[in-house]
């Protein structure tokens, strides 16, 4: 497995902190964002080089919220190819369309273990 | 005390021959020489002074040798002293059977070689500083055995705490998730944006419970001997770096784990093998903090051989010394004294996995890190169980 680097955008301390757990013990690194404008800030601050290959981003969070944050993403074209999953407690349907429309690759309802995460971004970040 | 000088008491009721004994011995720096002329005065030196050996004339006047040598046998306090008994005239098998079974260590005859007796000294003093050597390690045996019995003690103590404490997070993270998200999830509308955060926060709680519960429960396994069962070495892996986190991540190291999560890793086991991978770990963890290493990793990386499973944690510090290694292979605690090591570890995980029909290999490079290798036996394939497939509640577009 390649050492990779992941930004989790989720405004729960204990979800970032499982999540980045549970991907530090496969070898990636990790960088962490409170909510979107958290993550945005930080993923400028990146330089283009020093990037990360995956986003995992909760759904609902204050200030700036998951969707939101895809849109701003898809529409920067330093950010728009990086793939994207959607860790959220939402199970709805038309929720899960509106993923997919925005071009999430993958979307993962909470609560979740190890190694669904760890599957997840294996699969998402092999294509 | 000086572990290096050796105390020598000559006894001969002839001062002239005590002289002589004593400048013969006088030669070697390490010989602290006493002299007495009686039986008498040979006791009371033994009182006052730190005697190793005895070079006592048989033929006195009063107390004879034999005599002295019987007290001082008497005396549990002496029980380490060697005497050499000497004579001119009870030179028979009779005598000589009859001080060996005073427990005198030697019997020479007069008149004697002064090499000869040279000699003789030279082969006690080995004796008595390797006596002296192992009466050291004993005593810092003692010392450790006694640290670990209180850390049994409060082992338990806490297993039992731990215990309590478990089932208060399973009761309270069950009802969370099994009843009142459950009933909420039903009562209210899933539109109100309110609604959706109460969710976000109890599922966070629920998270945190089964976290707290989980970590509970590895702290619980390793205080238990279960019997063997067939058993995932990357889920023991997985325990013990859970337990150690904390620490690791307080001295800034880093560390991975490298496996297929597509295979399984299976053997016979039990919660043991989070202690020799907790062992392993935090030795490596001491090795890199010692050191000061820069940018400390610890890599774990988990194999599949031919008959075997192969466990590897590696470090980046500087390595093992050739004859520490030694030591390390043939078993021995290699204590890392005063350092937060109780030197107990590496042999403590040798140990559990030959219970396990298992073994540990060391190899290192000097300046180039250490791998702690543990081989398992490896499960044959039908007994793996189709794992529950981790991507199917996820859905990819």
């Amino acid at each position: 497995m390649e050492k990779k680097k992941i930004i989790i955008v989720d405004d729960s301390t204990s979800i970032r902190v499982k999540i980045s757990k549970a991907l530090k013990m496969v070898g990636h690194e990790i960088v962490e964002a409170e909510n979107g404008v958290d993550a945005l800030n930080k993923l400028s601050a990146m330089h283009e080089d020093q990037l990360v290959d995956l986003v995992v981003t909760d759904v609902n969070m204050p200030e700036m919220g998951g969707f939101q944050l895809i849109m701003r993403l898809k529409a920067d074209p330093k950010f728009k190819r990086l793939p994207i999953v959607v860790l959220t407690s939402e199970t709805e349907a038309n929720r899960k369309e509106q993923g997919k429309a925005a071009g999430v690759k993958a979307w993962i309802v909470k609560p979740t273990d190890d190694e669904t995460i760890q599957a997840v971004v294996a699969k998402v970040l092999s294509e | 005390m000086d572990t290096t000088k050796i105390g020598i008491l000559i006894v001969d009721d002839e001062e002239r021959n005590c002289l002589i004994f004593e400048d013969v011995l006088n030669s070697n720096r390490n010989h602290q020489i006493s002299l007495a002329t009686s039986g008498k005065i040979a006791l009371e030196t033994l009182e006052n002074e730190s005697i190793d050996i005895i070079l006592m004339d048989i033929e006195m006047p009063g107390m004879d040798g034999f005599e002295v040598c019987r007290r001082i046998r008497q005396n549990h306090d002496w029980s380490g002293i060697k005497i050499i008994l000497m004579s001119a005239r009870r030179t028979s098998v009779e005598d000589k059977v009859h001080g060996l079974r005073l427990n005198a260590d030697d019997f020479i005859l007069k008149p004697m070689d002064f090499q000869e007796l040279n000699a003789r000294i030279q082969v006690f003093t080995r004796l008595i500083q390797k006596e002296r050597q192992l009466h050291m390690i004993n005593r810092e045996l003692e010392a450790k055995n006694d640290e670990l019995q209180k850390q049994a003690e409060i082992g338990g103590l806490v297993a039992a705490v731990v215990h309590d404490a478990k089932k208060f997070t399973v009761a309270m993270t069950m009802g969370l998730r099994d009843l009142i998200i459950p009933i909420l999830q039903e009562k209210l509308s899933h539109e109100d944006e309110w609604v959706l955060e109460l969710m976000n926060d109890l599922n966070d709680a629920v998270f945190n419970g089964e976290q707290c519960t989980e970590f509970l429960g590895s702290l619980l396994a390793i205080h238990r001997n279960e019997e063997v069962e067939i058993t995932n070495v990357v889920t023991m892996v997985q325990k013990a770096l859970s337990l150690l986190s904390y620490n690791l991540q307080k001295d800034k190291i880093e560390w991975s784990m490298k496996f297929d999560p597509n295979e399984q890793y299976l053997t016979m086991g039990n919660s043991q093998l989070i202690r020799v991978f907790m062992n392993l770990i935090a030795n490596a963890h001491d090795a890199l903090k010692r050191f000061e290493v820069s940018t400390p990793l610890i890599t774990i990386r988990i194999e599949k051989l031919a008959e075997d499973l192969k466990v590897t944690v590696s470090d980046n510090g500087p390595g093992i010394k050739t004859e520490i290694l030694e030591s390390i292979r043939k078993g021995i605690a290699v204590s890392t004294k005063g350092k937060g090591g109780n030197g107990l570890g590496v042999s403590g995980a040798s140990k559990i996995l030959k219970s396990l029909q298992g073994r540990l290999e060391v190899t290192s490079q000097l300046g180039k890190g250490a791998d702690f290798i543990v081989y398992l036996p490896k499960l044959p394939a039908s007994e793996e169980k189709a794992k529950p497939d981790p991507l199917k509640n996820v859905d990819f577009f």
